[in-house]
């Protein structure tokens, strides 16, 4: 049984301390008590104590790679999977960090609390459906919101920095007069482009969990808000350390910087050039680039409605509200001819006037 | 002594002679000595210093340096232009040359006319063709002088732009092919007509220059209202369209007239279709109110509707009145028939004159409908595909654009290698050229007024060949 637990515990009574969004304090759900980070470590020491692995039926090495851990509220002990850095006590609720996975490697180089208060989700949420003309009119009255659970997402910080030469194909059109004749050239060219150029916290998912859209349709991020890692962030929280390593997610960000690299070289640098194409990228050097290790807040929540399940995410950070929702065909067919009509009587109505009068 | 008196007589007489001065009976036409090597064509005068200016009627109007002109051909170019001269009440010259000397066809064609004694009366009224056949520089260029000069002349005869790409245009087309006769005794009728009519080709109603200037207008109730010029109408068609067109000028207070033609005489429909109704006597009352149709053949064909007076204005309104002579063209294709048309044409016109509108045709309502159902199929599918995608906001991310460095993109070397050219030409003359900065004859270089070497005021056209 492990016991490398950070359970924050309020000076005052002694109860369970939550991280709280809304001002970057600690607070104590009992006696209201509130503590900033450095008050609640002066206080309290991390005195979490290992009690050893539990050792589970021989031959489930997914089992025995599980490890339980001593809530230090009520006593009871707590199974997680080796992810899990951060969770909830299932008896008492308490919020445990596992600060035994967080070591070395695995610490993360920055974190951007959460800035979001699940209170104000529902009102993010309402007006994330707000304007959905698709959405079943039952959708409302008929779904449930799942638990709303804020989870700290482990990302990669890439800074990339391609480098080299790109070959473009362009050409110049020059059209003048030769007597009767008008002449038009067309000069085709080989643009040999030579360029750098840097970008910088371009944040990849890396873990296995959570599905990799979701999470690139919640930036943007402000990274301004980084801070130095401090367990007591997580304390309310659930979190995972990283699942998929810098190097496994280098090529996925390659590509996002390729894309760019090549618009913004053919954009900035072959200007006087028409019919603008790639010809040769061989050339070009992505490998300088360096990862950092960072936590960004997340809510995530399921909406149950008709039988199906519908996944969501909100921006810890900014409020941003990303997901899938379900379309109504009824609705569908009844909007397009709606349109259809307004745009048929509108079109037939400047006919008559301005042509058919 | 003798001789020495001999001497000084001969010294006075010559300083009698005022320098440079031509005499009317000393034709400055004579060629150079053999084997002498002139910079300027023979016929120019040794000196231009106070040249004083002579009318000789009995210099050559036709003049063949270049000798594309056989001396049949010249014989017949001489005699149109006797006839047409005296016609026409001004002087009228053709010069050709296989040499410029360098000058342009403009100061050639000034020159010759300035200096050899041509043109009528004081003002030295007259028209020049110099048609330059010097291999690399051929090309003709028209010069008038005296009261056909627009700038300076005062008379209903001006050599206008649109006279002289009218006149031009008909002569462009045999020089191309290499007729010069043809083309210039062509060109000496169309010049002749000009002067008579002040219009190059004009119909045979067209009333001549004099008649013009002692004009007045009345109106003429026995001219037909259904003119057929171009032999359209069978006489039970045009018989019936007259009771028709009457009917409606009686019930309307407006005169109805259709006329046909084979063209519009190089006047532009609209001026042809003018001209037609007022020197015709048409229209009713003290405000000549009537519409008038002209329906024209040939290249120059098509249609043209002229109204006057107090009619709707849907038969003033362009759109209006395109669309009301589309339908009964139409009426007369599907039917074949002329008179089809032109019943079609009443009919429309009845409506028109009625309640001030020219109704729409079937097709163009059943386009508008299409136009509209295909606009609103679109507008469904944008407005639906725009709803959709609100629906899903997960999108994986394709660049990071939004996260490059400000000012760090660099190019640090740069290079273009030229691969090779692909060129096109296409043949398109340019249809407007521009000389002396007074403007433009459509495919002819025109000048509306210029001073020659002489003093003297000329206008002109020309084009290549």
């Amino acid at each position: 049984m492990t016991n490398n637990v950070s359970g924050r515990k309020c000076p005052n009574c002694g109860s369970a301390l939550h991280y709280d969004p809304e001002n970057g304090n600690l607070r104590c759900d009992f006696c209201d008590s509130v503590f900033t980070i450095e008050q609640v470590d002066a206080a309290d020491r991390d005195q979490a104590q290992q009690v050893g692995s539990m050792n589970f039926t021989a031959g489930n090495e997914a089992l025995q790679n599980l490890k339980a851990y001593v809530c230090q509220s009520c006593g009871a002990e707590v199974v997680c999977d080796p992810q899990t850095v951060s969770l909830f006590c299932p008896y008492c609720g308490s919020n445990i960090v596992l600060s035994d996975k967080i070591g070395g490697e695995l610490t993360p180089d920055g974190i951007i609390p959460f800035a979001i208060t699940p209170k104000a989700l529902p009102a993010a949420v309402r007006s994330f459906y707000k304007g959905k003309k698709l959405l079943p009119r039952n959708f409302f009255s008929d779904s449930s919101i799942g638990t709303v659970q804020g989870v700290y997402v482990p990302f990669w910080l890439y800074d990339s920095n391609p480098s080299g030469e790109i070959v473009f194909n362009g050409s110049v059109d020059r059209t003048y007069r030769d007597g009767d004749y008008v002449v038009t050239e067309h000069q085709n060219y080989e643009l040999y482009r030579n360029i750098k150029m840097s970008f910088r916290d371009i944040p990849t998912d890396a873990s296995e969990r959570m599905e990799d859209a979701l999470m690139d349709s919640l930036e943007p991020f402000d990274f301004k808000a980084l801070k130095a890692f401090n367990t007591d962030y997580l304390a309310g929280y659930v979190a995972d350390r990283w699942d998929k390593n810098a190097k496994e997610m280098k090529a996925r960000t390659d590509r996002r910087v390729l894309n760019s690299t090549l618009t913004i070289a053919m954009g900035r640098a072959t200007t006087g050039f028409s019919d603008v194409t790639l010809h040769d990228r061989s050339r070009l050097d992505m490998s300088n680039s360096t990862a950092r290790f960072v936590l960004l807040p997340v809510y995530v929540f399921d909406v149950k409605w008709n039988g199906e399940k519908y996944s969501f995410a909100v921006n810890g950070q900014t409020g941003k509200v990303v997901g899938t929702l379900p379309e109504d065909a009824a609705l569908k067919r009844k909007y397009f001819w709606k349109w259809a009509a307004i745009g048929a009587a509108v079109i037939m109505a400047a006919n008559w006037l301005l042509f058919l009068q | 002594m003798r001789k020495k008196l001999w001497m000084i007589l001969l010294l006075a007489a010559v300083l009698l002679v005022p320098a440079g001065r031509a005499k009317a009976d000393a034709p400055l036409l004579v060629s150079p000595a053999p084997g002498a090597v002139s910079d300027k064509p023979a016929w120019y005068p040794e000196s231009t210093v106070g040249f004083q200016f002579y009318n000789d009627a009995d210099a050559p109007r036709v003049v063949d340096t270049a000798d594309i002109f056989t001396d049949e051909e010249e014989a017949v170019i001489l005699k149109a232009i006797a006839e047409q001269s005296a016609r026409g009440n001004a002087d009228i010259v053709v010069v050709t040359d296989d040499n410029a000397y360098g000058m342009s066809h403009q100061e050639y064609a000034d020159d010759f006319y300035d200096y050899n004694g041509y043109g009528f009366g004081p003002g030295r009224d007259g028209i020049v063709l110099f048609i330059c056949m010097e291999p690399g520089n051929r090309g003709w260029w028209t010069s008038v002088t005296g009261r056909l000069v627009p700038a300076t002349g005062d008379g209903p005869v001006r050599y206008t732009e649109a006279v002289a790409n009218q006149l031009d245009d008909a002569l462009y087309g045999d020089m191309v092919a290499g007729r010069y006769a043809e083309g210039v005794t062509d060109w000496v009728r169309n010049v002749g007509t000009w002067l008579t009519y002040g219009v190059p080709f004009a119909p045979i109603w067209y009333p001549t220059v004099e008649e013009q200037a002692g004009w007045v207008r009345e109106r003429n109730a026995d001219a037909p209202r259904i003119s057929d010029t171009a032999g359209w109408f069978s006489k039970s068609e045009a018989k019936s369209l007259e009771e028709k067109a009457a009917a409606l000028s009686e019930r309307y207070g407006v005169d109805v007239i259709i006329h046909t033609g084979r063209s519009d005489c190089g006047m532009g429909k609209e001026a042809y279709a003018k001209a037609f109704y007022q020197y015709g006597g048409y229209g009713l009352f003290n405000d000549y109110s009537g519409v008038l149709l002209v329906m024209l053949s040939g290249e120059t064909g098509g249609y043209a509707l002229y109204t006057e007076g107090d009619v709707p204005s849907v038969l003033k309104d362009e759109d209006s009145v395109t669309r009301l002579l589309e339908m009964s063209e139409n009426d007369a294709y599907k039917a074949d028939s002329a008179a089809a048309g032109c019943e079609s044409y009443l009919k429309l016109l009845d409506k028109a004159l009625k309640s001030n509108k020219v109704p729409h045709s079937t097709g163009s309502w059943i386009m508008s409908g299409v136009f509209a159902a295909l606009a609103g199929l679109l507008s469904g599918g944008v407005s639906r595909g725009s709803a959709a995608a609100s629906m899903k906001t997960v999108r994986t991310a394709f660049d990071s654009n939004d996260y490059l460095v400000d000012g760090s993109f660099q190019v640090v070397n740069s290079y273009d290698k030229f691969i090779d050219v692909t060129t096109t030409r296409v043949y398109s003359p340019p249809s407007q050229n521009k000389s002396n900065g007074s403007g433009s004859s459509g495919s002819s270089d025109y000048s509306g007024g210029h001073v020659s070497s002489s003093g003297t005021s000329h206008a002109g056209s020309g084009r290549k060949f």
